[in-house]
């Protein structure tokens, strides 16, 4: 089957017919450079008078820390400073505490009297080599006394004594409970229940750049700059400042290129306090700190884990009524962003479908494994996951096609927008008509005679779907910001909160940008973030699908202001109506006259000299600064919604704004896979996504943004996993261990759109970030089963990665049982 | 630690720095020579960032010593383009979206060179054997193996 890349498959209404650069495949404008290796990663930054920092790390999962002694390090030649936890909680404030608000967070960038997970920063050294840094730790002599690592997260849930923070008094750090609709009810008049435990493992998408931090600190202007890879330069700025006790105004971040985040990167406050303390010691000496990937792997940070008990009532024509759904999270061994992937799930939790009828009890618990960070779509897979399993296995018990199904429950076409049981409200879609291209696409009712074909060759082709939706942006509260500049030379440059991280940030708010002010998009520069000159919020940053949303809307806004003051100095100058006033070409022109035109450098000198030449209530100066969002994002949510993801939020908030998403994007995802009976393997054989985003600002990066999101999924469905031992030692650590995909295992990927404007973007478009990261999970597990049907019996994947092991398994068990009988 | 004087051709010049026993190459070549583009995703011969070729043939910088590099000639990403002006293979990346963050990308532009090299028009099998030891955690690699066939027809052109 062919990769379909090339962009004839855009529908016409994925653009305005009046945009110019808006809705064109252009390529990147910052690709030069990254092309040339002309790249500006922290690492690569030519800073001058570096020293190196160097990490010691527990080896314990779990362990009291009685003694750390440095001095053995400080003896090594070269050694400048090292420092441990006892300096660290001297002088900073614990990590920002994210989600759980009700218990005191205990932890410091480095460790105190115990350590919590395998990895987790005990002391660190500065040298003037970063060999010798390294061979310095290891005369760093520390006493652990090791207890029993809290590895199994259902028991931690209800232990009542070896706790991950003693003065918590349990593990059990977040619940959540809530019942909507009337679940007895929908239990009782059902035909049929069936319950299923199912699980999502711990995963990262893995940045192929690890975390890196350089930390200068000027003694005589006490200003402390930090060039660092931090997707979230918003929250870095409040956390890093009430940790360390500095004013903001003192603190300078840099954010130059990011090689990818996925989330992973959104708040490295240990690497940024750990190198920061150092920096305040070296007598303004410059420090860097580069992570390498067993560091990563161990303690940068990964999803929670989570094990889904769900109990469906239907009726027998597949009308599903109503579910239970019972979760343990695991979120490692830290508070920082604990309760995040419960929560989240409460904001799409009956998915594409029409299901009023549900109960949640969601259970967050501490253990001796690795933080939890957000990670692509954070609580959104898993709840993808469980709603996509879910309707498949009512189906396999209806022995009901799986297409039909979903066909039965969705969420008609006609009844956006559409109120959530949980409160929120989906913006626009149009989900039988996703399910329907996606299945012409396919071929499905010749694939399924095909399939049934094929059987009797003793050849087993499974076919999965995963219809569901997304969210992009948590509506209002999010707020950007960005200054856009037109210079005494009619130049343009932008400046935003939010990092380019491969996300074509620059392209696209250059497109933007010149659509408005009639410039070619190529000539603008979209500059990187610094704090002192970009303008930022405390939500400012690259993460949550947001960039669709509050983001696109300020360049909207500040580029819409800067037009109508080109327009008012032009129509003075050309001595013409403000209505009559057109921009093309970085010129302004009249109306029908072309030869009646001024260039925009002419405009932007008269706007930077005599005030006196401009137009009544005209200031001089051609710059905008917007912040904020679009008043249509605030549809988003009922008043009376529940469940708040994330208490950081409420800092700035208050409470009682709770997480919707703005905009609702949606997929549907056709797997078709072949299972090879006598070794488990499974092949791919073709991959078809049909997605809803809106409209779209720039297809070329839009289906990168497709393709990267698919194959992450695919590697949490079949690949990857981080496995701990019953000691809480981490088993993969590296790439050997830890499986990504490859070249060699992306199947050819068909993508194709159905494109319902929302109607609370500006200019209709919705998020593309995230989305087609969680339909693998159980496209895939869906297709597995579907290959082994004819097998009988009721064998399911109940865990992921979808191993030939698992499958190999499955297929015996289900042989032994037939044989049986 | 003693020091030992490391002699290469890089990208056509000749280059010289001092290298510990135990440096590896990647670093060598970022920290004494200054070269920005060989990365370090893994620094354990997993993840293809820090590709380059060594006398012709690729190798994972993170793999190999300095001092055994001795010698030898090194072509990086800094030595693709010619006065400013793209090799085909960047071209080909570029328009093909094979880059998002770009990370990965001098290493995949190495090891796609490699392949080049060897046969001027690899089928996609060839492509995508012959790139799997690079890791691209963006693409999705669909837009890199897309590029490196772009590329084989735009260098054809070239030729003839
Ligand atoms: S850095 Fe050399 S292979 Fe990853
Ligand atoms: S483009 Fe980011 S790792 Fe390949």
């Amino acid at each position: 089957m062919s990769n379909k890349l090339e962009h004839n498959n855009i529908p016409l209404d994925s653009v305005s017919a009046s945009w110019k650069w808006m809705g064109k495949p252009l390529k990147r404008f910052e690709d030069r450079r990254l092309l040339l290796g002309d790249t500006a990663f922290v690492d690569d930054l030519d800073i001058p008078d570096l020293l190196y920092v160097a990490i010691l790390r527990s080896p314990y999962a779990h362990a009291k820390l009685l003694k750390v002694d440095l001095s053995g390090a400080l003896k090594v030649p070269g050694v400048v400073t090292a420092i441990d936890g006892d300096t660290a909680k001297a002088v900073t404030k614990t990590i920002p505490s994210y989600a759980v608000a009700t218990l005191k967070p205990e932890e410091y960038c480095l460790a105190t009297k115990k350590v919590r997970y395998v990895g987790e920063a005990v002391a660190a050294v500065v040298a003037t080599d970063p060999a010798v840094a390294e061979d310095a730790i290891e005369e760093i002599k520390v006493q652990y006394e090791p207890l029993l690592a809290v590895i199994d997260a259902e028991k931690a849930v209800n232990s009542k004594s070896n706790f991950v923070y003693d003065s918590f008094g349990t593990n059990a750090v977040g619940h959540n409970h809530a019942l909507w609709g009337n679940v007895d009810e929908a239990f009782r008049s059902a035909d049929q229940t069936l319950k299923e435990r199912i699980s999502v493992q711990r995963f990262s998408s893995t940045p192929l750049e690890p975390l890196a931090v350089i930390a200068k600190f000027d003694r005589f202007t006490q200003e402390l700059t930090l060039w660092c890879n931090a997707q979230m330069t918003g929250h870095v700025m409040m956390g890093l400042s009430e940790m360390l006790g500095m004013p903001t105004n003192k603190i300078r971040l840099i954010v130059q290129d990011i090689g990818g985040g996925f989330g992973i990167k959104t708040r490295p406050w240990r690497p940024l306090a750990i190198a920061s303390l150092l920096a305040m010691r070296t007598n303004g000496k410059p420090v860097k700190y580069i992570e390498d990937r067993r560091e990563h792997m161990m303690a940068a940070g990964m999803t929670a884990g989570g094990i889904f008990d769900v109990e469906v009532a239907f009726k027998n024509d597949g009308k599903i009524l109503g579910f239970r759904l019972h979760e343990i999270n695991n979120d490692g061994a830290s508070l920082q962003y604990a309760g995040t992937y419960s929560s989240m799930r409460a904001t799409l939790i009956n998915g594409s479908y029409d299901i009023r009828n549900i109960e949640w009890d969601s259970y967050t618990t501490l253990t001796n494994e690795c933080p939890s960070m957000p990670n692509r779509g954070v609580g959104k897979p898993g709840m993808v996951y469980i709603v996509e399993r879910m309707i498949e296995f009512v189906a396999q018990r209806l022995k009901m096609d799986p297409a039909e199904i979903r066909r039965r429950n969705f969420i008609p076409a006609n009844k956006f927008p559409y109120a959530t049981p949980s409160g929120r409200v989906y913006d626009s879609g149009n989900y039988p008509a996703l399910l329907r291209k996606a299945l012409e696409i396919v071929e499905y009712d010749k694939l399924r005679e095909k399939q049934a074909e094929l059987r009797k060759n003793g050849k087993y082709i499974g076919i999965g779907l995963a219809t569901y939706v997304h969210g992009a942006s948590a509506h209002s509260r999010e707020i950007e910001g960005i200054s856009i500049k037109i210079d005494a030379k009619g130049n343009i440059v932008a400046n935003s909160g939010s990092p380019d991280m491969g996300t074509g940030h620059t392209t696209t708010i250059s497109q933007i940008i010149a659509e408005e002010l009639g410039v070619n998009p190529e000539s603008i520069t979209v500059d990187h973030f610094d704090s002192n000159f970009s303008p930022w919020t405390p939500y400012s940053g690259t993460h949550a699908n947001k960039f669709s949303g509050p983001d696109v809307e300020v360049t909207l806004q500040a580029a819409k202001k800067l037009r109508a003051k080109v327009v008012a100095i032009g129509a003075n100058l050309l001595e013409a109506n403000p209505i009559d006033i057109e921009l093309e070409d970085g010129k302004i022109f009249v109306k029908g006259s072309r030869e009646r035109y001024k260039t925009l450098a002419e405009i932007a000198r008269a706007s930077y000299q005599n005030p006196k030449l401009l137009p009544e209530g005209v200031e001089p100066g051609l710059e905008e600064t917007a912040i904020g969002n679009t008043p249509l994002a605030t549809g988003a949510f009922m008043t009376d919604a529940k469940y708040e993801v994330g208490s950081m939020h409420q800092l700035v908030t208050g409470p009682g704004s709770p997480t919707s998403f703005m905009t609702y994007p949606s997929s549907a995802h056709v797997a078709v896979v072949e299972v090879d009976m006598e070794t488990g393997e499974l092949k791919i054989l073709n991959y078809v996504i049909v997605h809803d985003c809106g409209r779209i600002i720039n297809p070329l990066i839009v289906q990168g943004q497709v393709q990267g999101n698919a194959v992450h999924g695919i590697g949490v469905a079949l690949l990857e996993q981080f496995v701990y031992d019953e000691d809480g030692q981490l088993l993969t650590s590296s790439f050997v261990d830890y499986l990504k995909p490859t070249t060699c295992e992306v199947p050819n990927i068909i993508d194709d759109h159905v494109v319902t404007p929302s109607p609370r973007s500006s200019i209709g478009i919705k998020g593309v970030g995230e989305g087609e990261s969680l339909g693998p999970l159980a496209s895939l597990a869906n297709a597995v089963e579907d290959a082994i049907a004819p097998l009988g019996g009721d064998f399911r994947i109940h865990s992921l990665p979808i191993t030939p092991e698992k499958i190999y398994e499955l297929v015996k068990r289900a042989q032994k049982q037939r044989n049986r009988t | 630690m003693t020091k030992h004087l490391v002699h290469l051709k890089v990208n056509g010049e000749l280059k010289e720095g001092y290298a510990e026993p135990r440096t590896l190459l990647v670093y060598f070549l970022r920290r004494e020579l200054g070269l920005r583009s060989p990365h370090v995703g893994c620094d354990t011969t997993s993840c293809g960032a820090c590709t380059v070729l060594m006398d012709g043939l690729p190798v994972k910088s993170c793999t190999v010593f300095a001092v055994q590099a001795d010698g030898s000639e090194i072509t990086t990403t800094e030595g693709l383009s010619k006065n400013g002006k793209l090799h085909p293979l960047q071209e080909a990346f570029w328009e093909s979206h094979a880059l998002q963050c770009g990370y990965c990308t001098p290493g995949f532009l190495m090891a796609s060179l490699a392949i080049l090299n060897r046969n001027a028009s690899p089928t996609e099998e060839e492509i995508r054997r012959n790139l799997s030891g690079n890791l691209c955690m963006c693409t999705g690699y669909l837009n890199i193996i897309k590029a490196v066939k772009l590329a084989s027809e735009k260098m054809a052109k070239v030729r003839n």
